[in-house]
């Protein structure tokens, strides 16, 4: 397995965004923490700072630091079964324990329970902590996905009020060239994601999506900077040549397989080698997919916006299944690994009836694993090990 | 004992909801509608023509249910599924399933997948309640559901009917508050256990029956209470486990008021008559106490707790959290830190179908009300 | 063709000796801390039994999760394939497979020829393992061979609330100190543990004819309440289930062996 040489830049990419964030409060520009799918553009726009909370627990759990962190907020009441996110954010809070020199101290919260209902728990809890506004954009998906009138208003109503709130903490109003120029800038940027995931469909695949779990970090925390799109150039560019010269992730590809959910952090290296060494290459995921589609356009991005609240978002269970089916066909998949992630109900309830209804439309097996996505206690990696092995037997004995 | 007659239509029901159902059915010829409670606008089902049957889930064992939602799902969510696979909830037509939290949304993608043949609704209640787009969000989305059911029925949308639907829930719930009085006043005859009872029973009878069967109860019954009651204030979602209000009165604790669905939250305000039907109902929904699931400015959401903790007299709070309910155990420590700042005592206890035994409970509420006892006997 | 099949388990390791398909010697130890040893012991056990020696094998299969000590092994065999080839050797028509072991338990279901169609696993849960009804056995103070007898001796329906081990054992003193009969407590306890392990199995599907496994096979207790809670006319269980794994190690190095 050759490493992907742009991936090096991460540790400097990250470092420094951490740095100047940390940098920005002592400078008293406004800090903002966000869920991860937040028109980001506006805050940009407004000179303040942009946060994830949630990219901040994922470090720690990539770390190996969430047993050191989460007892810290266990002890203050909040049950090992609430999700690992915030009980490592928390308990890292508490302890002074952070491998990003902690998080500098909002002045806004702004969360979307579209994405999911933990973050509008969590915000609410920040907020408290913090003594820090919190502003809910409340995201009421349909069942199946029918379109909604009347939710379109209500979302984008929300939208257009945050801008006022923002100004207000941020004490600068919204600057229309900045904005339409971020809007620009993060469309590059998800442009360039979109095409990293396509080239996943090469034979073999260039990159593995545990790479690009790794490689998320500029999508997520710096969507709408120039730093991520020159990083995403880079690493696309060098895909590319990959795929021309017939260069894999993994020198020996047998398996094409899926990842369903978020990814295990704490065990993001050893299961990548374990996976590697068995030629089982993880070539496409849902996760890193959700980044695809966040650009917005310049006319309208309050319109766009509320499309992607209201409707992109909606991972309602029919979509999903003809989404894996659509991405089987275009990857070429044998197999589909179905994290059930204790830490996210919002991903992993539909698991059973999903994994179902794709292996009956494709053929495709799909083998559940029950694991966390940060919380080691959770899990054990040897009997993950055993099931993927059994797993990637099941497959061998299919071709 | 004279005292067990008038209780008995309400045991029944919450017994062998089901039956009730197939009763009514079968005189009427009706559509039942089954919904999972939190605010589902049972007025709108009944005005369409349907019966409105609550589904619990909570107390429900089984095999079932893991095969299709993992088992890191409430009780409440996991008995509804164990219920439908065992063809249980067969009488019902259709489903309305509200929009409370994560596991309610995945929930009813579930549901639908697996009874593709009833009519199912998701429910699409905003969470924001101080923000004042969520009023004219709700008027449309209540309007939607009368639509859709009225479809499901056959019978053509009609203001006077929501309108007297609306007007039988009223008294109905006037009732229920008197009820819960009696608690305070007569707890010796108006157990914890008994008034839940008629609580949980109104959800799954013909409101009009539970009405009648109401004005049978004991009212005017006096009797000598010995017991040293200590009030306590009770937030949570279900009941659960089975049993917990006997616990209550046999030890003691009397629940001057609580936050639960099937609770006091559920009757505490009417929605009058002044205005559109719709209207009138989204109003009466916006005035409810915010269960967890709901959102406002979060140290509100303490103070407002706080607020309502301080009003009720209780002694003490039992915090009553489903397992695996991520709104209830984020809440918690804050809220209790808050009642701990105030000086007032709290517990918080797991409930779950699967694991947390009555004894557990048993040994954790006692010693709680040795703690919060003036006199301790 | 001879083979041997070996199971390294956590509590026991066997050896089966099959000669043209057929089972001529059996060797069982305890694995205790040094599983090489272990395996030694049990190879050994079983060839003096076939009456043959170390080198007429012409393949060594190796599984159980202590199979990384079967330096010898040929070939390495996993525990779900294992257990779907020894449930169609002794039944042709199985197509669902139970295997409860000592710490987890396994479901699984295959085809005619013992092919893998889907699985699933249970190590989280100690309820739907055999040391639960060994916790269990201690604190009703009754041996443990007896618990199933005494169990299908019960015609009454208590629940216990069983997901740890602890809860179900403070669950069961209370049922002691209510005066419940033994039998009842125990038919109980055996209920539960069905419970949990169905649980499991509906997760891949239900196809008959469905075969149990694995040394807890052998108490009539969990066979009757699993053959209820699955709602099948019957649950097969082969002679000798607790070498059904080391069997099905040694079909599977056969297999690979002759291809």
């Amino acid at each position: 397995m050759q490493p992907i040489q742009a991936l090096k830049h991460l540790k400097t990419i990250t470092a420094q965004y951490f740095s100047s964030a940390h940098m920005a409060k002592r400078n008293n520009k406004a800090i903002v923490y966000l869920n991860v799918f937040t028109p980001v553009e506006l805050f940009y726009a407004l000179d303040m700072v942009p946060v994830y909370p949630e990219n901040h627990a994922a470090i720690i759990g990539a770390r190996k630091m969430s047993q050191e962190v989460s007892p810290a907020a266990e002890n203050l009441g909040y049950s090992m079964d609430l999700c690992s996110y915030p009980r490592c954010d928390i308990g890292s809070f508490v302890m002074r324990l952070s491998p990003t020199w902690g998080l500098p101290k909002p002045d806004l919260l702004v969360g979307s329970n579209g994405q999911c209902g933990t973050i509008t728990k969590w915000f609410e809890v920040l907020s408290r902590m913090y003594e820090v506004p919190m502003v809910l954009i409340d995201v009421p998906h349909s069942g199946n996905g029918e379109r909604d009138p009347a939710a379109e208003r209500y979302v984008r109503s929300q939208l257009e009020d945050l801008v006022g709130v923002a100004e207000g903490i941020s004490g600068n109003s919204l600057d229309q060239d900045k904005f339409k120029e971020t809007i620009r800038i993060s469309q590059e940027a998800s442009r360039l994601w979109t095409r990293m995931l396509e080239l996943g469909t090469a034979d073999p695949a260039p990159m593995t999506v545990f790479d690009q779990f790794v490689a998320m970090f500029p999508i997520v925390s710096q969507r709408g900077t120039q730093e991520a799109v020159d990083f995403y150039s880079e690493l696309v560019n060098e895909l590319e040549e990959r795929v021309a010269n017939k260069v894999g992730a993994l020198d020996n590809e047998r398996y094409r397989l899926f990842w369903d959910n978020l990814p295990i952090w704490p065990e993001l290296r050893p299961l990548s080698s374990f996976l590697g060494e068995r030629g089982a290459g993880l070539v496409a995921s849902i996760y890193t997919w959700a980044w695809s589609r966040l650009g917005v356009g310049e006319d309208d991005p309050f319109a766009d916006w509320t499309e992607q609240y209201l409707y992109t978002f909606n991972f309602h269970m029919s979509k999903r299944i003809d989404m894996y089916v659509e991405l089987a066909k275009r990857y070429n998949l044998h197999g589909f690994l179905y994290h059930s992630n204790r830490s996210c109900k919002y991903i992993s309830q539909d698991i059973p009836e999903v994994r179902a209804a794709v292996t009956e439309r494709t053929g495709i097996p799909g083998v559940i694993l029950e694991a966390d996505h940060n919380d080691p206690r959770l899990y054990t990696v040897a009997s993950l090990e055993r099931q993927i092995d059994s797993f990637l037997d099941l497959l061998a004995q299919k071709r | 004992m004279n005292g067990e007659h008038a209780w008995k239509p309400f045991r029944e029901t919450v017994d062998a909801p089901m039956e009730r159902a197939r009763a009514w059915k079968e005189q009427t010829g009706g559509k039942v509608i089954g919904h999972l409670l939190p605010d589902v606008p049972e007025e709108i089902i009944h005005a369409a023509g349907a019966l409105p049957t609550a589904v619990e889930g909570a107390g429900t064992q089984g095999t079932q249910a893991q095969a299709h939602i993992p088992g890191y799902t409430c009780s409440h969510a996991m008995g509804a599924i164990e219920q439908g696979m065992r063809h249980d909830l067969d009488i019902l037509d259709g489903m309305i399933i509200p929009y409370v939290c994560d596991t309610t949304r995945n929930l009813f993608h579930i549901w639908n997948h697996c009874f593709p043949n009833k009519s199912n609704e998701f429910l699409r209640l905003p969470k924001r309640l101080d923000y004042p787009g969520a009023a004219e969000y709700l008027k449309a989305e209540f309007s939607r559901l009368a639509d859709s059911l009225c479809n499901i029925t056959g019978r053509p949308r009609d203001d006077e009917d929501l309108a007297a639907s609306i007007a039988l829930y009223d008294r109905s719930r006037a009732a229920l508050r008197n009820a819960y009085r009696k608690q305070r006043e007569q707890p010796a005859v108006w157990t914890s256990e008994r008034v839940q009872t008629l609580f949980k029973s109104a959800a799954k009878a013909p409101r009009e029956d539970h009405l009648r069967w109401m004005e049978a109860l004991p009212w005017d019954e006096q009797s000598q209470d010995a017991m040293q009651r200590v009030p306590i204030y009770v937030r949570g979602k279900v009941w659960d486990p089975p049993g917990i209000l006997d616990l209550f009165d046999k030890i003691g604790l009397l629940v001057v008021e609580d936050e639960m669905t099937t609770g006091y939250r559920g009757v505490a305000t009417d929605a009058g008559s002044d205005g559109d039907p719709i209207d009138v109902l989204v109003r009466r929904h916006l005035s409810l106490t915010p269960y967890t699931g709901y959102h406002q400015q979060p140290d509100k959401l303490v103070s407002g707790f706080l607020e309502r903790v301080q009003g009720s007299g209780a002694q003490g709070v039992i915090f009553l959290n489903p397992k695996f309910c991520e709104a209830a155990g984020f809440d918690t420590p804050d809220f209790q830190k808050a009642l701990e700042n105030a000086g007032i005592p709290s517990l918080v206890l797991e409930s779950s179908s699967r694991g947390v035994s009555l004894e557990q409970i048993r040994v954790r509420v006692e010693a709680f009300r040795e703690m919060i006892a003036e006199d301790l006997p | 063709m001879i083979v041997a099949g070996v199971d390294c388990g956590a509590k026991s390791t066997k050896t089966v000796i099959l000669k043209d398909l057929e089972i001529i010697g059996r060797g069982k130890v305890p694995t205790g801390f040094d599983q090489s040893r272990a395996v030694k012991e049990s190879l050994d056990m079983a060839l003096k039994e076939a009456g043959l020696t170390r080198n007429e094998p012409a393949a060594v299969g190796g599984t159980g999760s202590g199979s990384e000590a079967v330096s010898d092994a040929d070939v390495r065999v996993n525990d779900v394939k294992a257990m779907c080839m020894a449930a169609v050797y002794y039944f042709p028509n199985a197509r669902t497979v139970i295997d409860v072991g000592a710490e987890e338990s396994r479901a699984a279901r295959c085809d005619e020829k013992g092919n893998v169609v889907d699985f699933a696993i249970n190590e989280k849960c100690a309820a739907g393992a055999g040391a639960f009804i060994e916790a269990m056995s201690r604190a009703l103070e009754t041996p443990l061979e007896e618990m199933g007898p005494l169990a299908l001796s019960s015609d009454k329906q208590i629940t216990i609330n069983a997901q740890c081990t602890i809860f179900a054992e403070s669950e069961v003193v209370g049922l002691i100190h209510a005066k419940t009969s033994k039998k009842d407590i125990s038919k109980a306890i055996h209920d539960a543990m069905a419970g949990r392990i169905v649980s499991m199995i509906r997760r891949i599907g239900v196809n008959p004819d469905v075969v149990m496994i694995g040394g807890l096979a052998y108490n009539p207790g969990i066979v009757a309440a699993l053959t209820k809670e699955l709602g099948v006319d019957h649950v097969r269980v082969p002679e000798r289930p607790e070498y059904a794994a080391a069997l099905g190690a040694a079909l599977t190095a056969a297999e690979r062996t002759c291809t």
